[in-house]
């Protein structure tokens, strides 16, 4: 059985398909990071984050129910409230968290699981999905920005602010031009235009290497080790990975998965959004490239461990 | 000068992305790749696109910097990167557009395996309404489709056009079979079926796979499903080519879960359907 069986036909459906489902939502990521970046000072948005850096966090985490965004169209917001003055740590958190953590994937979530407990299921979800999202954040709280930022895409005001301090930056926006709503809407127009061309040239990347992999992978490989409980966890983890869905569909797919047992399902739904082959070219037009690798894998572990460990414990303890 | 020629190639890939967007949805190219509830984004983005890409165009900027003072964007100011920034987004795309066949070859059932088990769909089953204490009634495509409530985001296009009142054969689809609960089968016990797939061999000369792709999102995540088809005399046609099986289902459990083979009758080449995804 080849592992590998690549067709151009399979190829170019597959990549058309990510490209008409992703760029729509990265070009509304833009929309919001222009207006973002020219109409809501910067005072505004730090101001909106507590001070205590753990409860800034914890809100952070929380940002994807008043500004639901999907993993395709996370990043360009992500830089912008970066630039903004928000800290490394909080925008991490709301990146991963986001793309769960909104109620158009609870609903789907909910939906898709129609008479399969869908409330345990998607509580699941949404809630352990927040909790990884804030342990990587109170992380990458712990280092410099300078080590995790790719060079010169953040040139911060306050050269000493680390991931985590909360710092206020000179607001940009009202003071140096664009007082005119007019000239405004001009520049937040440019802005997302901007940003939406430095992600999509990163999408594209990934896309092309996701339909590969997406369409030429014998996926019979991963699925065969659905017997296996350790194993079938990380083969659906693996699986996300691969087949790089959007988090307000992907519980469908999920739950078709049937011969795997209901963590290593849960596996898939949570760290898909967070991670696959098209988000580490997305990721890549922010982050360092060793950043987005140490993300991969610890991403990889602590959501397998957790779904090992406290996850299966719960279905176990629901009768599943 | 660079700034004026990067910002000229950026209008280009923004204009290029959209016009591509917008022939895809007014074409109805995109009913392939997309489920109906993403298709409308496409039309939408594809208009702001090609808006915001001419309008940059003309508008060229005078500062060369974003809206909140320190612009960190490679291809704003530098040729190269806008030059690369149009050959991976815009040329790209259009290369797909012009080479995909929006549809994959039969080498997709090779690698993603094929589902023939109703239960691992999305959905509710078929309605045991119209059927459950009046099996003697034949069933039809029209009822079917009429009283499937489809969840929010999975819709399955219409099966009333496979339906052929002439031959009083119950127009059906792959998912229609695979869903089917007790109630259904029962009404359509003995009764011949149409079902409209596509061909791929199975493990003997008289059997095969009338294969169907299913969407969840996109065409990305579409997995084969399938009915076994038995035929009395051997018969071969080119992988995926689309036909039409009229024939009696026959249900079967194994391990505990459902199988279905249909006896075919008659086994015709067709034309593909407008609507060659099921959601």
């Amino acid at each position: 059985m080849n592992w590998f069986v690549f067709s151009w036909q399979n190829f170019w459906f597959a990549f058309l398909a990510l490209v008409f489902e992703g760029v729509p939502f990265i070009l509304l990521g833009s929309l919001i990071s222009g207006v973002i970046a020219a109409f809501i000072p910067a005072r505004v948005i730090t101001g909106v984050l507590p001070k205590s850096r753990f409860a800034a966090i914890l809100v952070s985490g929380l940002l994807g129910v008043i500004l639901p965004v999907c993993d395709c169209g996370i990043v360009p917001i992500v830089r912008r409230m970066l630039k903004k003055g928000v800290p490394l740590s909080c925008g991490v958190t709301y990146m991963l968290a986001s793309p769960i953590v909104n109620p158009v994937v609870i609903f789907s979530t909910v939906v898709a699981y129609q008479g399969q407990a869908p409330f345990l299921n998607a509580g699941l979800r949404v809630g352990f999905g927040y909790l990884i999202a804030v342990i990587v954040g109170l992380i990458v709280g712990t280092l410099q920005s300078g080590s995790i930022l790719r060079r010169g895409l953040v040139t911060p005001s306050t050269p000493h602010r680390t991931a985590i301090k909360i710092a206020p930056l000179p607001d940009a926006a009202s003071d140096q031009f664009g007082v005119h709503f007019a000239q405004k809407i001009l520049d937040a127009m440019r802005t997302a235009t901007d940003d939406f061309l430095a992600t999509t040239l990163y999408f594209m990347i990934g896309a092309a290497v996701a339909a590969t992999f997406n369409t030429a992978v014998n996926q019979h490989l991963i699925l065969e080790l659905a017997s296996h409980s350790a194993l079938s966890i990380m083969a659906m983890m693996t699986m996300s990975g691969i087949l790089t869905l959007c988090s307000t569909s992907d519980a469908f797919l999920a739950v078709s998965f049937a011969t795997f047992p209901s963590v290593s399902r849960m596996a898939f739904l949570i760290f898909g959004p967070m991670f696959d082959l098209k988000l580490i070219f997305l990721y890549s037009a922010l982050f360092k490239k060793r950043f987005v690798i140490v993300l991969g894998v610890g991403l990889f572990l602590l959501v397998g461990g957790i779904c090992g460990i406290v996850i299966s414990g719960i279905y176990g303890s629901q009768g599943f | 000068m660079e700034a004026r020629v990067s910002n000229i190639l950026n209008a280009c890939t923004l204009s290029g992305l959209g016009g591509v967007f917008l022939s895809f949805y007014w074409s109805g190219r995109i009913d392939q790749y997309l489920n109906p509830a993403f298709r409308l984004l496409v039309l939408v983005s594809g208009l702001l696109m090609v808006i915001i890409g001419v309008t940059r165009l003309f508008n060229y900027p005078i500062r060369n910097r974003c809206a909140d003072g320190h612009c960190g964007h490679q291809h704003a100011k530098s040729v190269l990167w806008s030059l690369a920034s149009f050959v991976a987004v815009c040329v790209s795309v259009l290369a797909g557009s012009a080479l995909s066949r929006d549809a994959f070859d039969q080498r997709i059932v090779a690698t993603r395996g094929s589902i023939e088990d109703g239960k691992s769909l999305p959905g509710p089953d078929v309605p045991t309404a119209d059927f459950s204490g009046n099996a003697s009634s034949p069933p039809n495509g029209s009822a079917i489709s009429q009283n499937t409530q489809p969840s929010p985001l999975l819709i399955r296009p219409s099966t009333a056009s496979l339906h052929d009142s002439a031959n009083q054969e119950v127009a059906l689809e792959v998912t229609d079979l695979l869903r089917a609960d007790e109630a259904f089968r029962n009404a359509i016990a003995g009764k011949n079926v149409a079902v409209v797939g596509q061909f791929v061999p199975g493990s003997t000369e008289t059997t095969f796979r009338l294969t169907r792709m299913f969407v969840w999102c996109c065409a990305a995540d579409a997995r084969p499903i399938h009915v076994t088809v038995n035929v009395s005399t051997p018969i071969d046609f080119p992988g995926m080519q689309w036909v039409k099986v009229v024939g009696k289902p026959e249900y079967s459990t194994r391990n505990g879960h459902s199988h279905v083979v249909v006896k075919a009758e008659s086994v015709t080449p067709v034309k593909q359907p407008k609507l060659a995804m099921l959601y």
